[in-house]
Order: C-alpha cells, then sequence, then structure tokens
C-alpha cells in the first residue's frame, strides 16, 4: 500500500513547550486513528499535515507534498478542525457553499454539493437550508464542520476530535460516515481521546503522548509490542479452584487468582495460555462459561503504554 | 475568488456589533456637522472630527477585522486550508475594508460639505484626501492585525502617535498619515506658528506618493508576514 502521510522525526515546538517531539510515522490508506490524552499532541500533528503549521525540524510529506509550501495541491484534502468556530449567521448549506466555492466550484455546482454532502452527513434539510448555524446543536454543528472538509470530495480527510459533544445517534452516524468514506477508498485521520469510539470505526492507530509517538498498529499488534507485560484474562467457572489448580502448573501461566465470579489469572504469553486454558478445560471436565481479556482493548493498551 | 472572499469579509465585518456602533457615530458626526453650520468651517471641522478622528478609527475597525478577526474567531483555519494563496486572501479582504472606510469617510466628507456649504473644489479635494487617506490607514491597521494579538490597543497608541506627530512644527508633522490627508484635502493646520512658515507643506503630488509608498510598503510587509503565517487555533 502506498504511504499517504510519512513523517521523519517531525517535531514542533511553541517557544519553550515541545509539542511533538521526534515522530516518525507512517500512514497508509484507510481509516487511522490518531489517540492521546487532551494536550498529547494530536491537534498539532494534524495541523502540520494540512500545512496550517510547519515543523521545527524533521520532515513530512503528505499526497508527495511538503503541506506547508504547496497551495494548489490543497484541494486533495479536507480538514475539520476541533474549534467550534463558524459563521453563526449563515445557514449550514451557505456555510459549506462557501467552501466549496473556495475550493474551486463554480456557484451553482457549489450548492448542489453543499446539499448533497449535508444529505451525506445526515444532516436533515429543514435543518441546514433555513436555521442559522447559531441554532444547532454540538452534534449537527459537527456535522457542518465535516461537511465542509468533505465537500470537495478530498483524498485525505484529516478530523480533529470530531466526535467531541456530539449526541449517541450523532455519534453513531458519524462514525457510520468515516467506515463508508474508509471503504470509498478515502484516507481518514480521525483523533479523538475518547478511545472506545475510534475503536468503533478502525482498527489502525497511532497512539501518542506528550508529544512523542507511543505505539503504532492495530490493536493487537500494539497489544504483542508489550507482550513482557502481563496480560489479564479473567474465566467464569462453577469450579474456579479445580481449575486454578490445574493452570498454576502450566508454564505461560503468570498467576492465578480466584475472585467471586470465577478466577484471573495473568499470563505472558497470551496465545498459549488461551489454548492451555481450552485443552485443561476439556481433559478435567470443568466447564469455562466465560473468558474475557480486559486487557486487550485500546483503553487498557493506552493505559499500560502511559503508565509511567 | 478574489471578490468572494471580498464579499464574505463584508457580510462578515458588517454585520459585526461594532461595525454597527461605529456606523452610527458616523451618522452622529453628519448629525453634528448640521448642528455647527454657522459655527465653524468645513475644514475645521474635517480636521477636528473627519482626518482627526472617525476616518482612523473607522479605518481601525475594518482593517483590524481583515485577518484578526477571524483569527481570534477560529474561523482563519477554514480558509488556510483551502486552495487559496495567502496573498490572495489578504489582499481581497483588505481592498473591500478600505472600500467600506472610504464609503464611510466620504458619507461624513459629503454630509459636512452639505452642512456647512463648501465649494466645490474644497468638496473635491477632500473627496480624493479622505479616500487616499481611509486606504492608507486601513493598510496600516491590516500590517498592524497581522503583527500584534491586541491590534485594537496597537492601533490607538498607534493613533495617538500619528496624532502627536501630526502636531510637530517645521514640517516634522508630515511624519503622521493626518498630516499629508489634510495638505491634499487643503486643511490648515491647527496653528501657524512662525516655524510653520518657515517649512511650507509639500505638495499634493509629494502627499499622494508618500500615503501610496506607506499603503503598498505596508501591504507588502503584511502580504510577506501573511505568507509565513501559521495558524494554531481560535485565540480569542
Amino acid at each position: 500500500m502506498t504511504a499517504v502521510i510519512t513523517t521523519e522525526r517531525l517535531s514542533r515546538w511553541y517557544g519553550q513547550v515541545i509539542a511533538l517531539n521526534d515522530v516518525s510515522v507512517t500512514i497508509e490508506q484507510g481509516i487511522v486513528g490518531l489517540l492521546g490524552p487532551n494536550g498529547a499532541g494530536k491537534s498539532t500533528f494534524l495541523r502540520l499535515v494540512v500545512g496550517l503549521m510547519r515543523p521545527t525540524s524533521g520532515a513530512l510529506r503528505v499526497l508527495g507534498a511538503v503541506p506547508a509550501d504547496e497551495i494548489a495541491w490543497r484541494r486533495r484534502f479536507g480538514y475539520c478542525p476541533e474549534h467550534d468556530n463558524f459563521y453563526e449567521d449563515m445557514t449550514g448549506l451557505e456555510f459549506v457553499e462557501t467552501f466549496a466555492r473556495l475550493s474551486g466550484f463554480a456557484a451553482g455546482d457549489a450548492r448542489r454539493a453543499a446539499a448533497k454532502t449535508l444529505d451525506r452527513v445526515r444532516l436533515a434539510e429543514s435543518d441546514y437550508a433555513k436555521k442559522q448555524i447559531r441554532q444547532y446543536s454540538k452534534g449537527m454543528r459537527q456535522k457542518v464542520k465535516i461537511a465542509q472538509a468533505l465537500v470537495h470530495e478530498p483524498e485525505l480527510v484529516v478530523l480533529d476530535e470530531p466526535l467531541t459533544g456530539a449526541d449517541p445517534v450523532s455519534r453513531h452516524e458519524i462514525n457510520e460516515l468515516l467506515k463508508e468514506l474508509g471503504r470509498a477508498g478515502h484516507t481518514v485521520v480521525v483523533s479523538s481521546h475518547v478511545l472506545h469510539e475510534v475503536e468503533r470505526v478502525t482498527q489502525r492507530f497511532i497512539l501518542i503522548d506528550k508529544g512523542r509517538l507511543l505505539a503504532e498498529g492495530t490493536v493487537g499488534e500494539i497489544r504483542a509490542l508489550i507482550d513482557k507485560h502481563p496480560h489479564r484474562i479473567e474465566l467464569s467457572t462453577p469450579d474456579p479452584r479445580g481449575l486454578a489448580a490445574r493452570l498454576v502448573a502450566e508454564p505461560t501461566v503468570v498467576s492465578v487468582n480466584i475472585t467471586e465470579s470465577g478466577l484471573t489469572l495473568e499470563t505472558r504469553e497470551a496465545d498459549g495460555c488461551y489454548a492451555a486454558i481450552g485443552r485443561l478445560a476439556g481433559e478435567s471436565g470443568i466447564p469455562v462459561l466465560r473468558m474475557v481479556s480486559p486487557d486487550n482493548n485500546l483503553d487498557a493498551v493506552f493505559r499500560y503504554l502511559t503508565r509511567g | 475568488m478574489g471578490w468572494l472572499l471580498a464579499r464574505l469579509y463584508l457580510r462578515t465585518a458588517v454585520l459585526r456589533k461594532r461595525s454597527v456602533i461605529i456606523g452610527l457615530f458616523v451618522a452622529l458626526e453628519v448629525l453634528l456637522a448640521f448642528n455647527a453650520a454657522g459655527h465653524t468651517t468645513f475644514g475645521n471641522l474635517l480636521r477636528e472630527l473627519v482626518t482627526g478622528f472617525m476616518l482612523p478609527v473607522v479605518a481601525l475597525v475594518f482593517g483590524s477585522a481583515v485577518i484578526r478577526d477571524d483569527l481570534e474567531g477560529g474561523t482563519l483555519g477554514y480558509f488556510l486550508a483551502r486552495p487559496i494563496p495567502h496573498h490572495t486572501l489578504l489582499l481581497s479582504r483588505t481592498g473591500m475594508a478600505a472600500l467600506v472606510a472610504m464609503a464611510m469617510g466620504l458619507f461624513m466628507t459629503l454630509g459636512n460639505a452639505v452642512a456647512l456649504g463648501a465649494s466645490g473644489s474644497e468638496l473635491a479635494a477632500a473627496t480624493a484626501a479622505i479616500a487616499l487617506g481611509a486606504f492608507a490607514y486601513t493598510c496600516v491597521f491590516v500590517a498592524l492585525g497581522i503583527l500584534f494579538r491586541r491590534t485594537f490597543l496597537a492601533g490607538f497608541m498607534l493613533l495617538f502617535a500619528d496624532w502627536a506627530l501630526g502636531r510637530m512644527p517645521m514640517g516634522g508633522r508630515f511624519a503622521s498619515v493626518r498630516a499629508h490627508v489634510e495638505n491634499l484635502a487643503g486643511i490648515e493646520p491647527p496653528f501657524r506658528a512662525v516655524a510653520e512658515m518657515l517649512a511650507p507643506p509639500p505638495s499634493a503630488v509629494t502627499s499622494v506618493l508618500a500615503l501610496m509608498a506607506l499603503s503598498g510598503g505596508l501591504m507588502a510587509f503584511a502580504t510577506w508576514r501573511f505568507r509565513r503565517f501559521e495558524f494554531s487555533g481560535a485565540e480569542g
């Protein structure tokens, strides 16, 4: 797959404060979640990607260009900023149409493209055509921001915290839209500090904190990077003591604790341990009613990576 | 694209509360001129209220809005992420800001001329001077808006400096925008000291060239600075 965004030792300082520190990453076509807590450097990274800022040091290429130096190239991406800023007296249609025209559309085409895009982000025509933006809910405002980023059908869509403040229905609709963009062949970079939300639209992530790249890849790949950290598995069984007695003898198991609902074990080799649990349950006849790994989600990975 | 950007500026800047307030002050100035009929001359009132106060303040309001309002409001990012050359964005909006400042300046000039019975030649000279002055002041405040965060504060300090320079003797006052505007309009300075008589004012052509050079230089500088501009979110 071809790289859409490549950075090499990318850094950005604000005076004495470092916002992004030596980030080297490659982003390919598809949906990528840029994750990190508030102040991690996500917005700075995205502003560098779309050319709103220049790197202090390091190299950055986006769709083959150096972002801050290219003007015509900007037709190829759409940017949805984090901040909730609009011309409040405009309708959603006027707002999106204005930026369609500034992307090179003729007047009539711009209006049609704006209406089509606002339909696509699932904003009702009665809202976007007649109401001023000042009357919109937070979710509707997020959709207008996303629409102005999509109206010119860019190859790369950069969305900075597009789910912030949106109600559950709007979140679902925005998530569906992101998946649809990914299926249509767009590259979508979506930032968030709410990890489980982004997990619904993609399995590819970049994790940053305090301006540093912590990890990149799928949840599984990132999890594999930290396999030396014990991985917890929770089991529900009617005979936790019997199963625990067999599991402690397994070389893949680090520790076993009996709990109210069953037992929790720790392992440094998750795949081997899962196989052992199945084998031991079969041999002993002790049923395993439920098996979950609380560490096998992005929140847990992120907590582990940012700890200390 | 430039016309679209200019119209968008017109729509967003003119409808703001402070633009409406400045519009009311402009109307009030004309009403004052009618009230002052018979007590002062066209030249005196133009110097005291229009070139000395209202014209630069109008230009400050509209010139500072060219970049600073969108920067503080956070909407500038939408423009900078589009395929719009920075100079097109800056110059088209500056052009519209200057036109609005000119329109308000000329409204006051015409109102004062009617109220105070100015001659045709006085009105013609004042019209040209106010139009050029509005343009020069707008360029000053556009550049200031790119350089400083607190444009209004910096703008009022600069207006005070311009006012102070405009009262310097021996031709020193021609270091101010105001003195050139008044020179073009054919307005007598507020004092006629001996020193002033020893150093006669420059010709109208010199004043035009001085204002054009100032405007052009400032816009070239502002464009250069804006090309390197970075947007890191709303500053308001």
